[in-house]
């Protein structure tokens, strides 16, 4: 890694970009199949079904129905909207509140130690259990999965960006704006913002695939997302009863899961190796 | 020496400090009433109240703190809000199988993930490096479950080979005990090993790059022993690190392969205790494992020095 011939860089280039377009791909198939989902699946993912239950997979049932009668393949394509929504909204969510308090810890002396402390304790509580313990206490819901896997992931947003702010803010050119008079905020914003914008988006890619696998996990166990929406955690949760007899139940949303995941971390591989090609090779 | 252990030693005390802060935090700082779910439905708001007075919750949440930290220093986690028993004691009665697991599955990925890593590294590049790095980033994206079920259902379902679920203590026997976990362990391992592969590899790649290694290969060492003896003795650092990262992992992973294989395990007290919003048990498991994950941190953070003598204590 230490003597890089320009031709071995422009490989590692391909390499990453063939990452990118392979996972981007794949994302972009995923998330068309959440958006259109009405159309792509005939039954409504909720309808009971008592009559049909345990069906076998057929022209009417594409991957046959659960205990409830209810369609699995309906169940499935409404499932990507979960998993796509959780993994967007904790990346997103942990993004914006990690990068700004690591963006503050890097550049407030007085801020820095407090921050470190909280994320130490975060850290050292591993993040299902934290997320578990904070759902189970906050009551069901989305919107507390959402939340409760942020406060899990967010601590290693607010280490790498504190990481990028500390490096940056003894750097040369940020001594030159401070000499040529520019205000703090502008030195934030203008200098050390775009800088840590590379590690921010490979790790916003990891913790978006990272929440998609905690999501999964929470609601597998019942602590997560509530049994009356189509989650692909909630569709193995149902079909765990019968799983040996039904083994599709379980395998199909697994795959579809195991898929979406890989796509982001791709994407993710792909990304930190176009930002950093020296990397790519360690 | 004994001052910058004396250093290492309070630096954990303090993050165990925050560990426990953050708990009782999460779980006293949140809207859901304990009592309340104590008293059940038909309760009045008498009975709320006089059961609040009796877990002490009417009282500062400072005070509440320190009586709750001090009980715990003293291993007293607290009484199951659905069975009365001491939260410690449950504890110890569900650790076995969690604590075989979780040995067995560190034996696995150790074993397995180490070897694979430092082939990777040997020839960038080649076919051997690339499947292998393909393997660990999918390896790194299956969920633990998803594993658990694919090795239930080739090796227990289809085969035959092992049972699907439950566990055999070890005090019935060493075999079927080994049986009984040896799958949830192959599943647990995948995401470990894929984490420990990668750095390795990384560390390795590194390593390998450096002048001494040039000297090892022109004066005539085999690739093996310079990969092995030479380069992998000095990649202890970060491997070791992301082993101990990793037990985080599998903590959380363990509470899923638990939940797949019916192990009665303290993953099992946890989901069981989540449903029943049995507050003191969760907060002991939970303050529990993160004492145990602190501590193997604290001991692999000491044993750098015995990796690499250039570390000194």
């Amino acid at each position: 890694m230490t003597r890089l011939s320009l031709p071995a860089l422009s490989v590692l280039r391909f390499r990453g970009s063939a990452r990118l377009w392979w996972g981007g791909g794949a994302l972009l198939l995923i998330a068309f199949a959440a958006v259109f989902a009405p159309f792509l699946a005939w039954h409504d993912p909720g309808q009971i079904a008592p009559t049909a239950r345990l069906r076998d997979p057929s022209a009417e049932h594409w991957l046959g129905t659960d205990m409830m009668g209810r369609d699995l393949w309906a169940r499935l394509v409404y499932g990507t909207r979960v998993s796509l929504a959780t993994g967007l909204s904790v990346a997103l969510a942990a993004t914006l509140a990690g990068g700004m308090l690591g963006l503050l810890a890097g550049f407030l002396k007085w801020l820095d130690p407090v921050v470190m402390r909280i994320t130490d304790g975060l850290m050292a509580i591993p993040s299902l259990l934290l997320a578990i313990c904070f759902a189970s206490v906050a009551g069901s819901g989305l919107g507390t999965v959402i939340l409760s896997i942020t406060l899990a992931e967010m601590p290693r947003m607010v280490r790498v960006v504190r990481a990028v702010t500390l490096s940056l803010r003894s750097s040369v050119f940020v001594d030159a704006a401070w000499l040529s008079g520019s205000s703090a905020t502008a030195i934030v914003l203008r200098h050390v913002l775009p800088n840590t914008l590379a590690p921010l988006s490979v790790q916003a890619t990891f913790i978006c695939a990272s929440a998609m696998v905690t999501e999964s996990v929470l609601t597998f166990i019942g602590a997560g997302t509530p049994p009356d929406i189509p989650s692909w955690g909630n569709i193995m949760s149902d079909a765990r009863a019968l799983w040996q007899l039904k083994p599709l139940a379980i395998f199909a949303p697994a795959a579809a899961l195991t898929v979406t995941i890989l796509a982001v971390n791709t994407i993710g591989d792909g990304l930190r190796d176009h930002f950093d090609p020296r990397k790519a090779r360690a | 020496m004994a001052l910058v252990l004396a250093r290492r030693l309070g630096s954990g005390a303090v993050v165990a400090l925050m560990v426990a802060l953050t708990v009782f935090a999460l779980l006293h700082l949140s809207p859901g009433d304990p009592a309340a779910v104590l008293a059940g439905d038909n309760a009045t708001a008498a009975d709320i109240a006089r059961i609040r007075t009796n877990l002490g919750l009417d009282r500062p949440l400072h005070v509440q703190f320190a009586a709750w930290l001090g009980a715990v220093l003293q291993g007293d986690f607290g009484n199951s809000l659905f069975s009365g028993q001491p939260v410690a004691a449950l504890i110890a009665e569900r650790m076995q199988p969690t604590l075989s697991l979780m040995v067995l599955t560190t034996a696995i990925a150790v074993a397995v993930a180490i070897p694979a890593g430092v082939l990777a590294a040997w020839r960038p590049g080649s076919i051997l490096e690339r499947s292998i790095a393909a393997i660990s980033l999918t390896g790194f994206s299956v969920p633990v479950f998803v594993v658990g079920y694919c090795v239930a259902f080739v090796f227990a379902l289809k085969l035959r080979w092992l049972p699907v679920q439950g566990y055999a203590p070890l005090e019935n026997g060493a075999g079927p005990w080994l049986a009984s976990i040896l799958l949830p362990s192959l599943a647990l391992s995948t995401s470990y090993i894929a984490l420990i592969a990668r750095t390795t590899r990384a560390a390795m790649i590194e390593v390998l790059a450096q002048d001494y290694i040039k000297t090892a290969r022109a004066k005539g060492c085999s690739d093996l022993s310079i990969l092995f003896v030479h380069a992998l003795r000095n990649c202890a650092l970060p491997v070791s690190t992301v082993i101990g990262m990793g037990i985080a992992l599998l903590i959380g992973g363990a509470v899923a392969t638990e939940s797949v294989f019916a192990i009665p395990g303290l993953g099992r007290l946890l989901i069981d205790a989540i449903l029943r919003g049995d507050y003191p048990v969760i907060q002991g498991i939970v303050l529990f494992f993160s004492f145990v994950y602190v501590a193997i941190n604290l001991c692999l953070d000491l044993l750098y020095g015995v990796f690499d003598p250039r570390v000194r204590l």
